[in-house]
């Protein structure tokens, strides 16, 4: 079987680059610091100034977090150019004149920034082994968490590519893309949700219909991503977001209330399969409106 | 090989191309002949697929470029006038990542790639990295990677533009080494002397309309109705300017030191009869022979002399 050439070529020429290796010393070391610190924070604030590895599952926690919040910045960072970086070096026409199709060119540079985070993602597993090298945190739940992580961050690369086949500068594609990520998806969802809070409040005393603050907050990747860390260590992070009396659900809407990521998951899903479709029309020259 | 029939395109209200017909036979060099903005490029990037076309049709082979331009890449191959190169891979690996594009087996490639390279002059430079080619190698290489697929149509446009005369004249030879492959090739240019000597065909377009087609001499027969004949004889140049004068298809005669020129405005019979009169005068002729028109007037006149 053919490996995609888009794929083949940039891997080939990005592994080549010094730039490369710089990103991925740079991103594990702000892992590492991070882990770092942690351990001397969590020795500062025991008892004896002494080290708990019972802290480990607290520190996975943050190392999660910091992982999560890094794919966020780095897929626009690696894929907001995917396409009018082509048109900038004036090379799309030439990609688009060849045998490939619109959609393979398309999933081949999602699937050459995927394969970049995923080296990035490799890259900082022996910081990570250190949280499960202590206990509390299994082999299993690692993965399970890093295909959350991936999932995210390739629903962040297909918004970039779409934006980067509209947008004829990287820079604006760029733009946008941290814009309705970062400020619509994290933090917009966020306040969202408070205002129908707060509104429910004052109009009716009590709190909104569940069902519609899951879908409110289904954009929302911090939210999945915290549902992955109640499932595994057992806290109750989305029980604070989501109210003390969830328990009064069954069925459906408790399964997905105790298992939100999947909401997430199927969330970044669909999102992903409209953002590559929509990539895969506007690349099509002939059907663009000139 | 190629059929332009009725092809239109507006951007708004501006119209790049205007109700234009073309026909282009196989295996033939093909000029395509405008000043900028005459819708050159428009027209090209339309019949290469990468453009949608407001009416009209361009047919390559039987099929329909504008109903179904994927079917016809493979047939296909298209230089630009502006093109980028992936600068961060060598020449090789440029050819390779092209012939991925359209999906030729791995094991195929060097072989492949090596010939193309060898037919453009750039085997010497095949580990070289792409960025450090000169502007005509460039311009080589992407006419290589035109070819991977072995498409029987080739489209160029303006493929000399910024080449230095020496390049230009090396691209020329390419070209008609390709025309003896049996390739068809459509190429264009804003200059019209630059492509007559190579072409076997050429359109001159101006503002999206079509405005002359044909052979060079054709072309120049149509624009310049009246011919300039030009005799250097031996000696008796003075009988020679008594005989003309009496010539009634002879007009604006001219004595030079050497020669004479005149109009002729009879036909290739009436120009035999002249020429055997001369030589029954037994008047030595050294020389006798139509002038050619200066292909930049004939430019500058059939586009309104809007050449940039």
């Amino acid at each position: 079987m053919m490996m995609n050439p888009v794929l083949r070529r940039e891997t080939k020429t990005t592994l080549r680059n010094w730039k490369m290796f710089a990103v991925i010393t740079v991103y594990t070391a702000v892992v590492a610091i991070g882990a770092i610190l942690y351990i001397y924070g969590s020795m500062f604030n025991s008892y004896d100034y002494s080290f708990d590895p019972q802290s480990m599952v607290g520190m996975y926690t943050v190392l999660c977090a910091m992982q999560m919040a890094l794919m966020l910045l780095a897929a626009p960072a690696l894929t907001a150019g995917a396409i009018s970086a082509e048109r900038e070096r004036q090379t799309l026409d030439l990609l688009l004149m060849t045998k490939m199709s619109s959609f393979s060119i398309v999933i081949g540079k999602l699937m050459s920034s995927m394969s970049m985070l995923l080296l990035l993602m490799v890259a900082t597993l022996p910081v990570f082994s250190i949280a499960f090298y202590f206990g509390g945190v299994s082999l299993l739940a690692l993965f399970g968490m890093m295909l959350y992580i991936v999932l995210t961050a390739c629903m962040a690369a297909a918004v970039s590519i779409f934006f980067s086949c509209i947008f004829k500068k990287t820079m604006v594609s760029m733009v946008v893309v941290y814009l309705l990520i970062g400020g619509v998806c994290c933090f917009g969802t966020l306040i969202a949700s408070l205002m129908v809070n707060s509104l429910y409040w004052s109009m009716y005393q009590t709190e909104p219909n569940i069902v519609l603050q899951m879908v409110l907050l289904s954009p929302n990747p911090g939210v999945g991503f915290f549902s992955v860390i109640q499932e595994q260590m057992g806290n109750n992070f989305i029980d604070m977001i989501f109210g003390n009396d969830f328990n009064q659900y069954s069925g459906v809407t408790a399964f997905f209330i105790r298992h939100y990521w999947l909401v997430n998951v199927l969330f970044d899903v669909i999102v992903i399969c409209i953002f590559v479709s929509l990539s895969v029309y506007f690349l099509n020259p002939v059907r663009k409106k000139k | 090989m190629l059929e332009i029939k009725h092809l239109s395109k507006q951007y708004g209200k501006f119209t790049a191309v205007d109700d234009l017909n073309l026909t282009v036979p196989d295996s033939s060099i093909f000029g395509f002949v405008g000043p900028n903005g005459a819708g050159k490029t428009t027209t090209m990037k339309i019949m290469s697929g990468l453009l949608k076309a407001s009416s009209g049709s361009v047919i390559i082979d039987g099929m329909d470029v504008t109903k179904n331009p994927k079917a016809l890449r493979e047939s296909i191959g298209y230089m630009p006038d502006f093109f980028g190169v992936y600068d961060d891979l060598k020449v090789s690996e440029y050819m390779d990542f092209y012939a991925g594009t359209y999906y030729i087996a791995y094991e195929k490639r060097p072989a492949m790639i090596d010939n193309l390279l060898e037919i453009v002059d750039l085997s010497h430079k095949k580990e070289a990295y792409v960025d450090s080619l000169s502007r005509g190698m460039k311009q080589r290489l992407c006419l290589a990677r035109s070819l991977i697929h072995d498409p029987k149509l080739l489209i160029l446009d303006e493929p000399a533009s910024g080449l230095d005369p020496r390049a230009r004249v090396e691209m020329k030879e390419i070209l008609k080494q390709l025309q003896m492959m049996g390739k068809t090739i459509i190429i264009s240019s804003h200059i019209l002397p630059e492509l007559a000597e190579m072409c076997t065909q050429i359109s001159i377009i101006d503002k999206g309309h079509l405005v002359v087609q044909g052979s060079v001499q054709e072309i120049m027969k149509q624009i310049t109705k009246v011919r300039t004949i030009q005799i250097r004889p031996l000696e008796q140049m003075q009988a020679l300017i008594k005989l003309l004068q009496e010539q009634p298809l002879v007009e604006n005669l001219i004595e030079n030191t050497f020669d004479t020129e005149f109009s002729f405005q009879g036909t290739d019979q009436e120009l035999a009869m002249l020429l055997k009169q001369i030589v029954l005068a037994e008047i030595p002729i050294a020389s006798f022979k139509e002038k050619e028109g200066n292909l930049e007037e004939i430019f500058m006149q059939v586009t309104g002399g809007e050449e940039k």
